[in-house]
């Protein structure tokens, strides 16, 4: 119980980062769980380091909440193991995994007050009386909650509830803490203010946390790393940068930025680059290097601020700006891509309201016509409705997908 | 809590000034004479009729009689036998409860079927039930023997075992729907939560299940505890002249003897014992609560 | 309040607990009224009489031996109500009887008698008291007894190795006739004080009054050896036949069903004690004239053998016996072979004495 001990006052809670702040504080080894026929998570493998903020991003049925579960102990996996600062916890019960969870739906316990709560975790660990009014007290405070510990849980509003039981699953310093969308219950001003006061608390005390939601954003604003899930798979595990500039799939690209999918076949590799023949508009499009042999069916992802107007003959494509919406910094523009086949080119439907669609199935309609192309460009120099352009793009921030992706 | 009760001071005046009031006693009033007519009026004549002498006169010596000699003993039998009655059901009930909470919906039904049964067989056919099963012949006693437990065959009916065993059966039917009822309603991710942290079996059982269904083992053994009070027809079966309850010597005076007046004492004596349990209960559990506040 | 919401739902659901007690008891107790002989009531043109039985097997066969013949042959509705006897003498005593005749041991007849709750009998009216020869002593001011019922011994004829216990001082006799013993209870029947100073050599015709303190001390003797005093008709029949008593005391009348069942069971009429059961007009009685018919048809000795030939009963009429099949009249305690081997219980005595022996009863068995 050492490390309980230790107080060192200036720091929020009871003092030092947690002991291994460096190296491993969990790792997963191809874990498998499945529920019948349906697999629930497939070989999910993954590293995590201490003082790390993960978070597992998929829609409902992607596995992040089993696998969350597993680590937790909550559900044990068929195959593969978990392994906790070094200790294999797989087939271990969840309280004696010492790890900290917080629920979606809060769970305080109701016949606790608040501060009782807080220090259940603490006196399960034996520690003295004296020190755990302290750090109790310390931690309410923290969480902006000093005054409430007399209360009962159902005299508090969910933001309140929510903060109490964070209190509850760090105030013990676990090496790991999981979070259950922790904010899901809670209003969109509310989640948005717990997403700063949770990042700040894992940042000044140094927490390892592995956090599930199925919100892009959320899990943008706070993770260090992001494993995407899908079907069960670990699609990508990344920092949300690389996710975001090099998306290993285009369900990556798609799910993180809501990327411009463009159908091509390779023309040719240079040294450093790929080259790129559209199908659309016929255009070469340069590309990082990808090592694919000419001919070859791929698919092109581009997000929507790393494109930039350029003057026709200069960019890749040419198209007409059909919508053009000024949003603060930056306008958002669609731009229908002048096709190979000319004839065709008026010939688009303007049924659909593109300006008001945030550019989701962008590239969608590739099979049915020229491609609606969605950038966001500065608003100093932007494009107008009806204007011709060009379409230019840094073969850095162009992604390449082998074989017939987007959706 | 104190946020509801800042506001009340000032209210009651106006509240009865307020128009909505005036007809909500309007409303209560057929409700208010039902509960006057069925349970103020017979009260207040059992009362009366307990200390008035066969010549009308006020005495109080059914009371003195029905706390000395016999019915003094009867009465700490009645008590007693309420309490292990109250014991035993509630533990028994409470194990019944959790293994049919955890069952799912159909054996659940089942199960608490099973538990309910007895109540609706006559007391005739359970009597032979239970010298079936408890008899010196019967199948309890002839398995112990069969299995070489020394001492059998025990004593099991017409005996003290006998009642509470009895007793306890027709009782579980109340602990039971009521705990499982209580049981159902606590969240099962409380439990899972309390182990997150670190909680083994036994500590979430005492720290955390135990509180939570509380309040319906305080019910549960309360109500069990009053029903058995007013208990005769089951000691009868299965107890013998030790185990007699006191509503079986009601039942005496006024069916045999047509003695009202030392029937209504007892009455009144077994009424007090309820609100005496009901108040111990209240005690115990304001108790508890006020250690509680004063500890954290 | 301390309540959780928890804790309110369970209060609640306790409250719905409570709420179906009343429907549960309902189940257990059987005060129902029935309506009896519907089928004759067009002929008397809207006649009834109201009698009030203890109901059961006794209640079927007085309808079906009784009742039905009497609408049958006078037209007269009977309507039967199953009520307590306080119950009974609540309405009485308000003045509005909802029965006529009344169906009752001689003891509560006697009972209801001091509450004067009963109309004095105009013997004039009840002709077949004198043809059907009842012995005096069965005929009050204010009731007649029409039957009777025997409380004797019983016993597993396995038990004692072809011995028969042939009085009660073998009952008490625990060495020679070993196992457990049965007794009745006082909210059966009254105290069984004439077995026990029977038991203690005390003649029979020198019963009454009885000795009180030696019939306990006598008492005292056997109570090792009761393992269930028994509050209902059934308990002793059950014992004997699961073996828990090899003796017991018994109504007669009970044990019909376990020599049908085969059990191996014999009775010992010797020392059989009779209580008597007989009718009653309540006081203030509607139907006072139908009440007197049924009263009077019911003393009829052929109407008596029929109840005889339906129930295990002993009728009053000596002259009911001859018109009884010889096989039932065999099993009957009443029978004139058996007659003269009990006693008739002294109703006098027991009024003076039942609640204070009692009570004593009480404190003796509890020890």
């Amino acid at each position: 119980m050492a490390e309980f001990g230790v107080s060192t006052p200036s720091v929020g809670v009871a003092g030092a980062k947690p002991a291994a702040s460096t190296g491993k504080a969990l790792s997963v080894v191809a874990l498998r769980k499945t529920y019948g026929d349906a697999v629930a998570v497939d070989e999910a493998s993954m590293e995590i380091a201490a003082g790390e903020f993960v978070t597992f991003l998929g829609a409902s049925g992607s596995g992040k909440t089993t696998t969350l579960m597993m680590i937790a102990g909550f559900c044990e996996p068929d195959s593969g193991t978990i392994t906790v600062g070094g200790r294999d916890v797989t087939r271990l019960a969840p309280q004696k995994r010492n790890l900290g969870f917080v629920f979606q739906q809060y769970l305080l316990f109701p016949h606790m007050t608040v501060g009782e709560n807080v220090a259940f975790p603490l006196q399960l660990r034996g520690v003295p009386k004296e020190e755990i009014r302290r750090r109790v007290g310390q931690t309410l405070e923290m969480a902006g909650l000093s005054g409430f510990a007399g209360r009962r849980p159902r005299e508090l509003s969910g933001g309140q509830q929510q903060r109490v039981a964070l209190c509850r699953a760090l105030v013990y310093r676990p090496p790991v803490i999981l979070m259950d969308e922790p904010l899901g219950a809670l209003d969109k001003k509310l989640r948005d203010q717990l997403q700063v006061e949770i990042k700040t608390i894992q940042q000044e005390l140094g927490l390892t946390v592995i956090y599930v939601t199925h919100d892009q954003e959320e899990a943008l604003v706070l993770s260090d790393r992001i494993a995407v899930m899908r079907n069960g798979r670990i699609e990508q595990f990344d920092t949300p940068r690389e996710l975001f500039e090099r998306p290993k799939t285009a369900f990556v690209a798609d799910f993180l930025g809501a990327a411009n999918f463009l159908p091509g076949r390779v023309e040719q590799q240079s040294d450093a680059h790929t080259l790129v023949r559209l199908d659309h508009s016929g255009g070469l499009l340069k590309t990082r290097r990808h090592d694919l042999a000419a001919g070859v069916a791929v698919t092109v992802a581009v997000q929507p601020g790393r494109l930039r107007v350029c003057p026709p003959d200069d960019g890749f494509c040419t198209g007409t700006v059909e919508t053009a919406t000024y949003v603060g910094s930056v306008v958002r523009a669609g731009v229908r891509i002048d096709s190979r086949d000319t004839s065709r080119d008026t010939s688009r439907d303007t049924s659909r309201d593109t300006g008001r669609d945030t550019g989701r199935d962008t590239g969608r309609d590739t099979g049915r016509g020229a491609p609606l192309l969605r950038l966001e460009v500065p608003a100093g120099r932007g494009p107008v409705t009806g204007e011709r352009v060009g379409i230019c793009a840094d073969p850095d921030d162009v992604n390449l997908f082998p074989g017939e992706q987007g959706r | 809590m104190a946020a509801t009760l800042a506001g009340v001071p000032a209210r009651p005046r106006r509240l009865l000034a307020s128009r909505r009031t005036r007809i909500g006693i309007l409303y209560a009033l057929p409700a208010v004479a039902y509960l006057l007519a069925l349970f103020v009026y017979p009260i207040f004549s059992t009362l009366l009729l307990s200390v008035q002498d066969l010549d009308g006169s006020l005495t109080l010596h059914w009371y003195a009689d029905a706390l000395t000699g016999v019915n003094l003993s009867v009465l700490f039998t009645t008590l007693r036998i309420a309490a292990e009655t109250a014991l035993f059901s509630l533990v028994i009930g409470f194990l019944l409860a959790n293994a049919i909470s955890r069952l799912r919906p159909l054996p659940a039904a089942l199960a608490m079927l099973i538990v309910v049964v007895p109540h609706f067989i006559s007391a005739l056919v359970r009597t032979y039930g239970w010298i079936i099963m408890l008899g010196d012949k019967g199948l309890v006693n002839q398995l112990l023997a069969g299995l070489g437990v020394p001492g059998a065959p025990y004593q099991l009916l017409y005996n003290e075992i006998g009642v509470v065993i009895g007793t306890t059966a027709m009782m579980l039917p109340y602990t039971v729907l009521l705990l499982y009822g209580v049981m159902r309603g606590v969240d099962r991710r409380l439990l899972a939560a309390a182990a997150s942290m670190g909680a083994g079996r036994l500590v979430i059982f005492r720290r955390v299940y135990l509180p939570l269904v509380a309040p319906g083992l305080a019910t549960a053994g309360l109500l069990s505890f009053i029903l058995a009070l007013g208990y005769y027809i089951t000691p009868a079966l299965m107890g013998g002249p030790n185990q007699t309850m006191i509503a079986s010597l009601i039942n005496q005076q006024v069916m045999k003897q047509n003695q009202w007046n030392g029937a209504a004492a007892e009455g009144v004596i077994l009424l007090l014992l309820t609100f005496a349990g009901l108040l111990l209960v209240k005690l115990v559990s304001s108790l508890g609560e006020a250690k509680k506040r004063s500890a954290s | 309040m301390t309540t959780s919401p928890i804790g309110r739902r369970a209060l609640l659901r306790g409250a719905a607990a409570l709420a179906a007690l009343p429907a549960l008891a309902a189940c257990g107790t059987g005060t129902s009224r029935s309506s009896s002989a519907s089928g004759g009531s067009g002929a008397g043109g809207g006649k009834t009489v109201a009698v009030r039985n203890s109901g059961g097997a006794y209640g079927e066969a007085l309808k079906k031996a009784i009742y039905d013949p009497f609408t049958q042959e006078t037209g007269i509705t009977v309507q039967v109500a199953n009520l307590d006897g306080a119950q009974v003498l609540a309405q009485i005593k308000q003045g509005r009887p909802q029965v006529d005749l009344i169906d009752n041991s001689m003891m509560d007849h006697a009972k209801f008698v001091r509450e004067n709750a009963l109309e004095q009998l105009d013997l004039d009216r009840l002709k077949n008291v004198k043809t059907a020869q009842l012995p005096e002593n069965l005929i009050t001011e204010y009731a007649v007894a029409v039957n009777f019922y025997a409380q004797c011994m019983a016993y597993r004829t396995d038990a004692f190795g072809g011995r028969k216990p042939e009085s009660w001082a073998d009952f008490w006799d625990a060495k020679a006739f070993q196992g457990g013993r049965s007794m009745c209870n006082p909210d059966a029947d009254l105290p069984e004080l004439e077995f026990a100073l029977l038991a203690d050599g005390v003649a029979m015709d020198k019963l009454y009054p009885l000795d009180v303190d030696r019939a306990f001390k006598a008492m005292e003797r056997i109570r090792g050896e009761v393992k269930k005093f028994w509050d209902s008709g059934p308990l002793p029949g059950m014992l004997l036949t699961r073996q828990e008593v090899t003796m017991a005391t018994v109504w007669h009348g009970r044990l019909a069903d376990l020599f049908k069942q085969g059990v191996p069971v014999a009775a010992q009429l010797n020392g059989a004690r009779r209580q008597f059961q007989g009718y009653a007009i309540a006081k203030g009685a509607p139907h006072l004239d139908a009440a007197y018919q049924l009263f009077d048809y019911s003393i009829r000795p052929e109407v008596q053998a029929r109840l005889a030939m339906t129930y295990p009963t002993n009728p009053s009429s000596p002259l009911a016996y001859d018109k009884i099949s010889e096989e039932v009249r065999n099993g009957l305690a009443g029978a004139p072979q058996y007659y003269d081997k009990g006693f008739d219980a002294d109703t006098e005595w027991w009024l003076k004495n039942e609640e204070a022996v009692t009570k004593r009863w009480l404190g003796w068995a509890r020890g």
